[in-house]
This record gives structure tokens, sequence and C-alpha cells, in this order.
């Protein structure tokens, strides 16, 4: 099965697509493994509950109900039926090389929740700002480094200046103390 | 009548009052345009102010923040696919994909109007029907309002993108998510996996910026080209003819907004998806909402524009808030040593009149500042991609972290931005998860709440308002699912034929 396959007439047609089944069974499955195991492990139902849309679990288990049944009917449309056209940006291009892209970009975002009660919001945003505008394509050292620490310093004085928004300064607060 | 009307005139007319209301609005615009800090946030902020101002003039100020607040979030959902404010995100569906082509300045353009004219119609709502809508909005109990949710749920259907079951799936993952927390009736845990910053259930704005913004960022990541500018000589303008076609969009999704604003604890997001819902469904074109049609920006921002004139309602008929913001407004009020409600009307009738002028006023200042804002905000769109996208992501985790100065909200926001950009990568529409994540709590609290009252499922169809609402429904979900296989059938058609 392929993402796209060709009809008659020589059209693409995204049609009984190899990644809709997965993902339809996917949800299938993890909708089963929710209602079996997470939702009596976390949702703590009191023996005092008298009727069953009372229960905290009941909307949980309905949900998860209907979205394992609507996988599974995703799955069928997928092997079964006519697909839909994609719309535009739809789906994985193998051909985009975007592996360490990303990877940078998830680093750059792992730094801004982990990193921020250490080292400060403000010196962490420079980082973030400098690594994102070498990956982005700035060519301009000096342009580069001028708008890495100009811009994250602006956006950061608007927050703890004007908006009085307490951003974790880490080393650089005894820094403003002085 | 008229001697209250002459001195609710006199005591609106002064410097001060207009001075308030200008610089309210010029506040709002620019607190609602940054992603995470919401007119909500801006008009608890500027309370303080307000102790020391006249009664008139320090509820003003607040309005002038809240109205100026609805629209700003629209001109970052437009220009940068980061809503502003939680009620803008269905602004993007269109606005973003207009700024992308080059139509920034007319998205936003069809915005400050259709957010003027839906504004100005929620006002003379809330002048000549207020008693009659209150009185009406009183008649919903938990049944009635558990339908009323369920039809606003209906929604889904329009907004699910090119795959319906995606999109469903999408929306009930939104209400699964909104019971995460602790349990509203008896109090246990639910989903929390034992983190105490789950107990008060996710944020929805840090869900919501994930799910708009953080995809677009991670996007321009991993293209291997660099997309061109948004814009980078944009002169698009709405015409004569544009407007005229939007005209009747953006009336009824004022009404919309009206009619859901005077319900308590609905809310603009509901009401601007519900409007859009509806302008796709009565549209002969509905496959370009979505693509940058223009409509749907014009019917996104009635739905939450007019809902603003609309939640006072409540609160000056009733003195029940009808949102978080009218809340605080409820407490500039009771610091003024005022109490909204019925007795108003008989005490101080010439207060309540001023407040309707500076309402209608504050429309006009609503108009100019918008017209300032668009004139200078759409340069954002000629800053480069490549430095534009890294601000935005500054915004992102600043603004989330504001909401409770936590940084778990940060991380909340970044997994749904990861969340997001894989939904789009998948064909699942993100608009559903959003819609259903703030009806969920309302759905499940009216459905809960109805059997506590009565024990027994006859409780909803006790009324002509339920069964007004199950058929609404009913037949919302029958005309949005014939609709939506013609639509792909059309889709398929034109597919085979090109």
């Amino acid at each position: 099965m392929s993402d796209t396959s060709v009809e008659a007439g020589g059209t693409p047609v995204a049609r009984r697509s190899s990644r809709d089944v997965i993902f339809g069974l996917g949800v299938a499955a993890a909708a089963l493994v929710f209602a079996l195991v997470v939702i009596p492990a976390f949702i703590s139902v009191p023996a005092s509950v008298k009727a069953a849309p009372l229960s905290p679990a009941f909307l949980p288990y309905v949900l998860t109900g209907l979205i394992g049944l609507l996988g599974l009917v995703c799955a069928a449309q997928a092997m079964f039926g006519q697909g839909v056209p994609k719309e535009d940006g739809e789906g994985f291009d193998p051909a985009v090389g975007w592996p360490w892209k990303i990877v940078l970009v998830l680093m750059v975002f792992a730094a801004f929740w982990w990193l921020p009660e250490s080292f400060g919001t403000l010196p962490v945003a420079i980082f973030a700002m400098a690594v994102l505008l070498a990956i982005g394509g700035e060519r301009s050292w000096a342009r580069g480094a001028a708008v890495a620490i100009l811009v994250p310093v602006f956006v950061w004085l608007f927050f703890t200046q004007v908006a009085q928004v307490p951003l974790p300064e880490g080393p650089i607060e005894e820094l403003i103390a002085l | 009548m008229m001697e209250n009307i002459g001195l609710g005139l006199s005591l609106f007319f002064t410097l001060q009052n207009f001075v308030a209301i200008g610089v309210g609005v010029m506040i709002g615009v620019v607190i609602g345009s940054i992603p995470g800090l919401t007119a909500t946030m801006a008009v608890a902020l500027a309370l303080p102010f307000t102790f020391s101002l006249p009664p008139v003039t320090g509820i003003l100020l607040l309005v002038g923040i809240y109205k100026g607040g609805i629209f700003g979030g629209s001109i970052s959902a437009i220009l940068i696919r980061a809503p502003g404010t939680p009620a803008a995100a269905c602004t993007t569906l269109d606005g973003y994909p207009m700024a992308r082509r080059g139509e920034a300045g007319k998205a936003l353009q069809m915005a400050l109007y259709a957010s003027c004219i839906a504004d100005v119609i929620s006002n003379l709502a809330l002048i000549f029907l207020a008693g009659t809508i209150a009185s009406f909005a009183l008649e919903f109990g938990p049944p009635e309002y558990f339908w009323l949710i369920a039809f606003s749920l209906t929604i889904v259907i329009s907004i699910s993108g090119s795959s319906l079951t995606k999109g469903i799936i999408s929306g009930l993952l939104g209400i699964l998510l909104s019971t995460v927390g602790l349990d509203l009736v008896y109090g246990t845990q639910r989903l929390t996996f034992d983190n105490f910053n789950l107990m008060g259930g996710i944020g929805y704005i840090p869900l919501l910026i994930g799910l708009f913004a953080i995809p677009e960022v991670i996007e321009f990541y991993v293209q291997r080209a660099s997309p061109l500018n948004v814009s980078s000589n944009d002169k698009s303008r709405v015409s004569w003819a544009e407007f005229k076609r939007c005209l009747p969009t953006i009336v009824r999704g004022s009404f919309i907004g009206v009619a859901l604003g005077s319900v308590p604890g609905i809310g603009a997001t509901a009401a601007s998806f519900l409007s859009y819902g509806e302008a796709r469904r009565n549209s002969k074109n509905p496959e370009t909402f979505g693509r940058g049609e223009i409509k749907g920006v014009a019917a996104a921002e009635s739905g939450n524009n007019g809902v603003a004139g609309a939640t006072l309602i409540p609160l000056l008929a009733l003195g029940i808030p009808g949102d978080v913001v009218t809340a605080v407004i409820l407490g500039a009020f009771m610091l003024q040593g005022l109490t909204p409600g019925p007795l108003m009307f008989q005490d101080n009738i010439d207060l309540i009149y001023a407040l309707f002028c500076g309402m209608i006023v504050a429309s006009v200042f609503l108009f100019g500042s918008g017209l300032f804002a668009i004139r200078y905000f759409a340069k954002i769109t000629d800053v480069p991609r490549h430095i534009l996208i890294p601000l935005v992501l500054l915004f992102c985790v600043f603004g989330s972290y504001a909401v409770q100065n936590q940084m778990f909200d940060v991380l909340i926001m970044l997994c749904f931005g990861v969340l997001g950009f894989l939904m789009a990568r998948i064909g699942m529409s993100t608009p559903p998860l959003l819609i259903g994540f703030i009806l969920g709590p309302l759905f499940e609290d009216n459905l809960r709440r109805s059997y506590l009252i009565a024990n027994d499922a006859s409780v909803f169809v006790r009324s002509p308002i339920c069964w007004f609402f199950i058929a609404a429904t009913a037949l919302s979900l029958f005309i949005g699912l014939r609709k939506e296989f013609q639509s792909a059938r059309a889709a398929r058609e034109r597919a085979a034929a090109a």
C-alpha cells in the first residue's frame, strides 16, 4: 500500500494510505490501553458514586471508546474506502532533509524548559535566539549577534518591567540587585 | 427617562472618560496582540488603577481594555499564526493563509471591520435587550446548558479539515484532555499521574499557543528551502464588493456572539468557532474555508467581538459575570461601592446610561486604534522569517510562563507544539481539539449536574429549550455531515478530473 495511488485515469489520489491504516490501528490500540490500563490506574472512582454518569471515569471511558472506534473507522476507510485528496502541507515529505534541524529545534525547546531556572530566562533566550538564527540561515555574524542579544533583552524587559512577570532570572538576579 | 439619559450624558461627557477609553482600547490592542498576554490579564492588571478614578471612568478604562484586547488577539493570529487571545484562534484558520499569500493588510482590515460592526451590534443588544435576554438566560439550567454545549460541539464537523474522522478524533481528544485535573464533584484525581502541576488541569493558554504557533516554528526549520517572507509590499485592501459579500456573515456572526455572550460561561472562543462553522455551512464554496477565505476572518472576528458587549448583559442585569473578564469588571464595580443587578437600574440608572454612552464611544475608538495598529503592526510581515520565527518562539515561551508563573506551562506549550506539528503532518485538524478542550468542562459539568438534580435521564428533555437545542443539534449534525460528504465527493471528482 502506498501513500498515493494512481487512478485509472492516471491521477494521483490519496487512498489506501498505509500511514492512515497505521494511524487508525495505532489510535485504536492506544485507546484500548488507555481504557484497560491508564483509566483504572489514574482515575479514582469513589465508592459513593450512585449513577454511572456521575462517575469521574464515565466521560473518559466514553471518549476513549469513541476514539478507539473512530480509529478503526479511519483504518477501514484507508483500507477499503476512497480517500480525499490531501491538503497543502499535509503528510511527511521524505525528500525534505529535516532530521538534524528538528533535533536542534527540539534541543532548543528542551533548553527553554530545563535551563531557565538554573541559568535565567534571559541568557537562555539569547542562546536559543543565536542557535535558531544560525540554523535559520542568518549569514551576517554582526547582524546575527546584534539580533540574538537585543531582541531577547527587549522582550525580557517588556515582560519583566511592563507586564510585571517574574521570569526566572538565575545568576543575573544578583547583577540586577546591584 | 429623558431626565435620566440627560444625567447619564452629563456624567459621561468629561475629558477624563474619553482619555480612559482611548488609553484602555490602545493598551488592550497592544496586550491582546502579544501571545500569552490576554485581555483578562490586562484588565486584571489595570484594576488597581481604577481605585482612584471615578466609577464611570474606571469601568470604561477596563471595558476599553477588554474590547481592544479581543480585537488585538487577531493581529498576531493573522500575522504570525499565534493567537493573542484564545478567542482569536479561529481567526488563524483563514487570516494566516491570507497573510501568507500577501494579503495581511486585507485580512487585518476585515478583522477590524468585523470586530467594530459586531461590537456596535453587541452594544446595541446590551442597551435595548439587556432585560429580555437576561431573563431568557435565567431559564437555562444544567440540562439546557448541556444541550447548548452539545449543539456548539457540532461545529467540529465544519472545522475538521480534509478528514472528518480525524477531525472528530481530534475533538474527542480535546474533551478527554479537558478531564485532566481534580474531579469537580468528588475532588478525586483524574489523569494527573500524581503530578501536582496537573491537578488544576492543563492550562488552555499554553495549549492554545502550542497548538497554533509552535507547529509554524517547527515547520520553518524542517523546510529545506526557507519560505518567502509573508509579504514584502502588502498593499492589499478590502474592496467595497468584498465588504458587501462579507456583511451578512458579519451580522450573523455578531448575533451568534450576542446570543452566546449573554449566556454566562460560554465565552468568545466558542462563539467565534460557531460563527465560523455557520459561515462555512452557508457558503457556496465551503472548500475555500481554511485556505484564506476572507469570509472566514469576518465570521471569526464578528463572533468573538459580538460577545464583548453581550457578556455585560448578565452582569448589569442580573449581577452574574458571564466570563472571567466580566468577573474582574464586577470587582471594579464593587470596589466603587456599586452592586450590579436589577437594583442598579433603579438606584444608579444615570451611571448605566453613562456606561452605555462610553461603550458606543469605545467602538469608535476601537476603529481608530485598529486602523493605527494595522498600519504599524502589518510591518511585522516585512521582518525576515528567520528573525521573526525565533522572536515568535520567545513570545510563546515568555507568554506561556506568564499565565501562572511556572515553567511547567512552558513544557505543556512545547509538548502541544510538537503534537500540533505531528497532527498537521498526518492531516488531523487542530482546531477541533481546541474547541473540545474549551467546551469539554462545560459539557461534562452540566451533564453531571443534570444527573445530580434529577438522577434520571428524563431531565434532559424537561423543557422546550432542551427540545429546541436537541433539534438544532440533530439538524446541525445532519446538514454538516451531508455537506462534508458532498464536499469530499466533489474533491475526489475534481482530483480525478484534473
